[in-house]
């Protein structure tokens, strides 16, 4: 799949404000063991661009993608149909196969088949696909980060595949005049770029961001690298039970997410130690999904309460 | 006409929604829109039309019978949506399909007739194709991704917008207003619909005339610069815009760059963007309003005289770097002749180009979700197809899906005989049976007197009975008698919805008290809806659950409500008239009925008449005033 010069999506570095979704698929990066990242907002507003372009700048390839037309043996796995027909049986390896170890994308997660759900659901919870189907025997270990983008407008998800997502961003669309002034001219530079792509000709603008491109990679490659030796001290575990508490946290994974969140956090702005700041800026991506309240509601509502809360919190020790 | 030669240009305004208008006309936009794209990409368009009845399977592909080679039993069907591949012969099996696989100067134009019946595959497709940067298929067997390279263009009535879901409404970037301008001579049109000779003959779009075809082919050379001026006049019309969408503001800008490609102009001006706005009927936000009255902005897009151009494009620019925009008047006179050449007038002044934005929300929730199942074991083969789906039994079976997935291991699962005979070898696991839509199997029928509601609490009584419609998926009926915003003040309305859940009902159980209270012609919707229901044809609704909320205080004759107005003194005759209907709802078969009595202080005996004459059990729902004491 090295279709990175016929489709251009645009570089990553280019896309303009969304801190949340970029900081949440950076440290599902640095610490795989998240598991996974939800992004859940507003039509338009760039999630399904960022994940694509963040799988081009760290896997050099866009994201192995589960799309709503997905059916299951092309999941699971089946057999090689070009092949049955010559009498020959070839295994076809499925979508969960084929991200073992990078990023498997969901786009419209939430509008996906039930069954198809169920699937993932035990694959996730076990980290083992197993498959018994159509005369398929088979158990392999996998692990990938799961990535999901939706419209909560068109439904939830259910709490089990919630769960499943390490991190969750609820995306809003920038409303300050000076970001959205910035969103549209960027769109306009890249379309005039590929414009320029389609007439031939090379573009500066996309040379110039690739470049940036490969500079934030290796800054993520390099927190990746350095984030078994950022020490988390007791106190700081003993804040992230808390903040699970405090919040009713759903299950036993938010005290879990928040600290291997907040260790990502500290490896990515080069810190040794983890500090309540570093807590502080993950604890709404690790604690949102996570409340009572949100299986009654589709919306993520989080509040700047919530955040008075989490420094209070942090801060009462 | 202007904004379809936009939408040629700009490949990111390829998504056009139209809104209110005929069939004939978007058939008009979509041949015209097609010769501009050929003229644009330099290849031919397929004219693709989307409807009710596609299925998934029809979208993306499946496999079919009929290969090119015995060897070949199957062979890989593409979809109407799936792009066709460059080289001319490719092994029907291959797989993992990369973008240099297909033939991507294939350009699809895809008419979609009335956006609100599409079927539910056909809008999930939608959700995935329109305005993405890629497009994924992941179906028996295929692997395939490629740069989607499809044109849009969809017809909507401004007024059923509810039913559509934001979602898909979203990814429609060029809105135009379809309505026809009544300028013709109505009398020569209808000669020419009755002249029977004409009939049969479609109406074929004459060739874009030469100058248009030149214009086009030169905007590809020029990208006009982004001038600081035209982003804050985008900025202008978009910062007011009641729901804020990123996507609305793009495309106002490609939509302005578009045109001024089309004008050939070498920089993007404020006045670019007035144009494009007006087009798509976007209208200044009070902040331009007030801070800047120049009238020269409010041109419309009205085509200017060319002497009136040349002042408006030339102002402006004051720190103009390219003053090549002077040839724009060229174009100008050019302009009228694309409109009569193929005798396609949008609404010169469109209306709201985001009426989803106030629209009353009148789909289920969710909508875009496949539908979820009630039973594991469904035995009833009723409700439309929408796909198939495995199965261990028997019932519903889905043939020739079946004998599919057996074709594909017929050579592992039989050696070749000596004389080369194979009969088909059918495994349980080739067993696939039909996914249908869920049918409603009850029916609840809710008559409310809006007139009667003001003192009781009537909806801690009525609770049960919704419970139940939830509990066991009943579609809804809902009479509205005596409603404030009824169409017809002397008519009762009906709401139909699959489900209680529709927010279409529970806005019409909330409607204010208006001041007639045609009771007689509620009980008839009612019986004639019940009766419907119940009796025609394989419905398969087996009860229904009548809920009658009235004082039984009728004060419209069943005539005057036909009428649609009073013809004779009233006295009884509501009243009268409504008992008659009730004694008919009694002799339906499987209906129960109920009937919540609110308890009037005068005319107290009228409820219980009403509930005789019904058959109903009643209920009485105790007043507000002894709730509160409570």
């Amino acid at each position: 799949m090295s279709e990175t010069s016929t489709i251009q999506i645009m570089p990553y570095t280019l896309i303009v404000g969304q801190q949340q979704i970029r900081l949440a698929l950076e440290l599902a990066y640095i610490a795989p063991h998240i598991g996974g990242v939800l992004l859940s907002g507003q039509r338009g507003t760039g999630k399904s661009t960022a994940v694509r372009a963040f799988a081009q700048i760290m896997y050099n390839r866009l994201p192995v993608t589960i799309p709503i037309n997905a059916t299951e043996d092309r999941v699971v796995g089946g057999w090689r149909i070009d092949e049955l027909m010559r009498s020959k049986a070839v295994p076809q390896p499925g979508l969960l196969e084929e991200a073992n170890g990078s990023l498997l994308y969901i786009d419209e997660v939430n509008l996906l088949d039930d069954h198809i759900v169920n699937i993932i659901l035990d694959v996730t919870s076990t980290g083992v696909l197993v498959i018994q189907r159509e005369g398929r025997s088979s158990e392999q270990p996998v692990s990938f980060t799961l990535v999901g983008t939706m419209n909560p407008e068109e439904g939830g998800l259910r709490p089990q595949l919630l769960d499943r997502f390490g991190l969750m961003v609820n995306v809003e669309a920038e409303q300050n005049e000076a970001e959205r002034m910035s969103i549209l001219k960027t769109v306009l530079e890249f379309d005039r770029a590929l414009f320029q792509i389609k007439a031939g000709e090379s573009s500066d603008y996309i040379d110039k961001a690739r470049e940036e491109d490969q500079k934030h990679k290796a800054l993520l490659l390099k927190a990746r690298k350095n984030f078994y030796s950022v020490e988390v001290p007791e106190n700081i575990l003993n804040q992230c039970v808390s903040l699970a508490i405090e919040f009713n946290a759903e299950g036993n994974r938010g005290d879990y997410m928040i600290a291997l969140a907040s260790r990502a956090y500290a490896a990515l702005v080069g810190a040794k130690k983890v500090t309540n700041d570093h807590v502080a800026k993950v604890a709404r991506l690790g604690l949102q999904h996570r409340r009572p309240e949100v299986l009654q509601s589709n919306q993520m509502l989080w509040s700047d309460k919530d955040d008075e809360q989490v420094t209070k919190i942090l801060n009462s020790d | 006409m202007r904004s379809l030669a936009c939408a040629a240009i700009s490949p990111g305004l390829r998504s056009i929604l139209v809104f209110d208008t005929t069939p004939s006309t978007l058939r008009l936009a979509a041949q015209s829109t097609s010769q501009m794209l050929e003229i644009i990409t330099g290849h031919q368009v397929n004219l693709v039309t989307l409807g009710t009845y596609e299925a998934e399977d029809h979208l993306w592909g499946s496999w079919g019978l009929g290969g090119e080679s015995e060897e070949h039993l199957l062979q890989w069907k593409s979809g109407l949506l799936f792009p066709s591949s460059k080289e001319m012969s490719y092994s029907p099996y291959a797989l993992n399909k990369s973008p240099d696989w297909f033939d991507n100067s294939q350009l699809r134009l895809v008419v979609i007739p009335n956006l609100t019946k599409l079927s539910l595959g056909v809008v999930r497709a939608c959700v995935a194709l329109i305005g993405t940067d890629i497009a994924h298929l992941e179906r028996h067997g295929q692997q395939a991704h490629w740069q989607p390279n499809i044109c849009w263009i969809a017809g909507c009535a401004s007024d059923e917008v509810g039913m559509v879901s934001p979602h898909l409404l979203d990814r429609f970037a060029l809105r135009l207003s379809g309505q026809v301008a009544k300028t013709t001579d109505r009398a020569v049109s209808l000669l020419e619909v009755v002249d029977d000779r004409r009939l049969g003959k479609e109406t074929l779009p004459k060739p874009l005339p030469t100058e248009i075809s030149d214009r086009l082919r030169k905007s590809l050379q020029v990208y006009p610069k982004i001038t600081a001026k035209a982003i804050a006049r985008i900025f202008d019309y978009t910062l007011e815009l009641e729901v804020y969408s990123p996507r609305r503001e793009i495309a106002l800008a490609r939509l302005s760059l578009a045109y001024a490609q089309l004008r050939g102009a070498y920089q993007l001006s404020p006045d670019h963007v007035d144009t494009a706005a007006g087009m798509i009927g976007l209208k200044k936000g009070i902040k331009l309003t007030e801070k800047s009255p120049n009238p020269t902005l409010e041109a419309q897009p009205e085509l200017p005289k060319p002497t009136e151009a040349t002042s408006t494009l030339t102002l402006p620019l004051s720190e103009q770097l390219e003053p090549s925009t002077e040839e724009e008047p060229v174009y100008e006179s050019e302009e009228p002749e694309v409109l009569a050449a193929t005798a396609l007038t949008f609404n010169p002044d469109p209306v709201n180009p985001y009426p989803e934005d106030e629209a009353a929300v009148e789909r289920e929730a969710a909508s875009l979700r496949l539908p979820p199942r009630r039973f594991r074991s469904s035995a009833a083969a009723r409700g439309p197809i929408i796909g198939v789906e495995k199965t261990r039994t028997l019932q519903d079976l889905a043939v020739v899906r079946t004998l599919l997935e057996a074709a594909k291991f017929q050579p592992i699962r039989q050696p070749p005989t000596a004389n080369g005979q194979r009969q088909l070898v059918l495994w349980l696991t080739d067993l696939h049976c039909y996914r249908r839509l869920p049918v409603a199997e009850q029916m609840l029928t809710l008559v409310l007197d809006h007139t009667c509601l003001r003192d009781c609490n009537w909806q801690e009584e009525l609770l049960p009975y919704l419970s139940w419609a939830y509990v066991e998926r009943a579609s809804v009926c809902l009479i509205q008698v005596g409603a404030a915003d009824a169409q017809h003040e002397l008519r009762a309305a009906k709401v139909m919805a699959q489900s209680i859940l529709v927010p279409h009902i529970s806005t019409g159980m909330e409607a204010e008290p208006g001041k007639a209270t045609p009771l007689a012609h509620g009980l008839d919707l009612a019986f004639q809806t019940l009766r419907h229901t119940l009796q025609h044809g394989r419905s398969a609704v087996q009860q229904a659950v009548l809920v009658v909320i009235s004082d039984g205080r009728g004060n419209v004759p069943l005539e005057a409500s036909c009428l649609g107005r009073v013809t004779s003194p009233v006295r009884r005759k509501g009243v009268e008239d409504a008992l008659q209907v009730a004694k008919r709802i009694r002799g339906l078969d499987g209906v129960k009925a109920v009937l919540l009595n609110p308890q009037p202080k005068q005319y107290a005996d009228l409820p219980l008449d009403m509930a005789k004459a019904l058959g109903a059990t009643v209920v009485a729902i105790s007043p507000l005033s002894a709730v509160e004491e409570v």
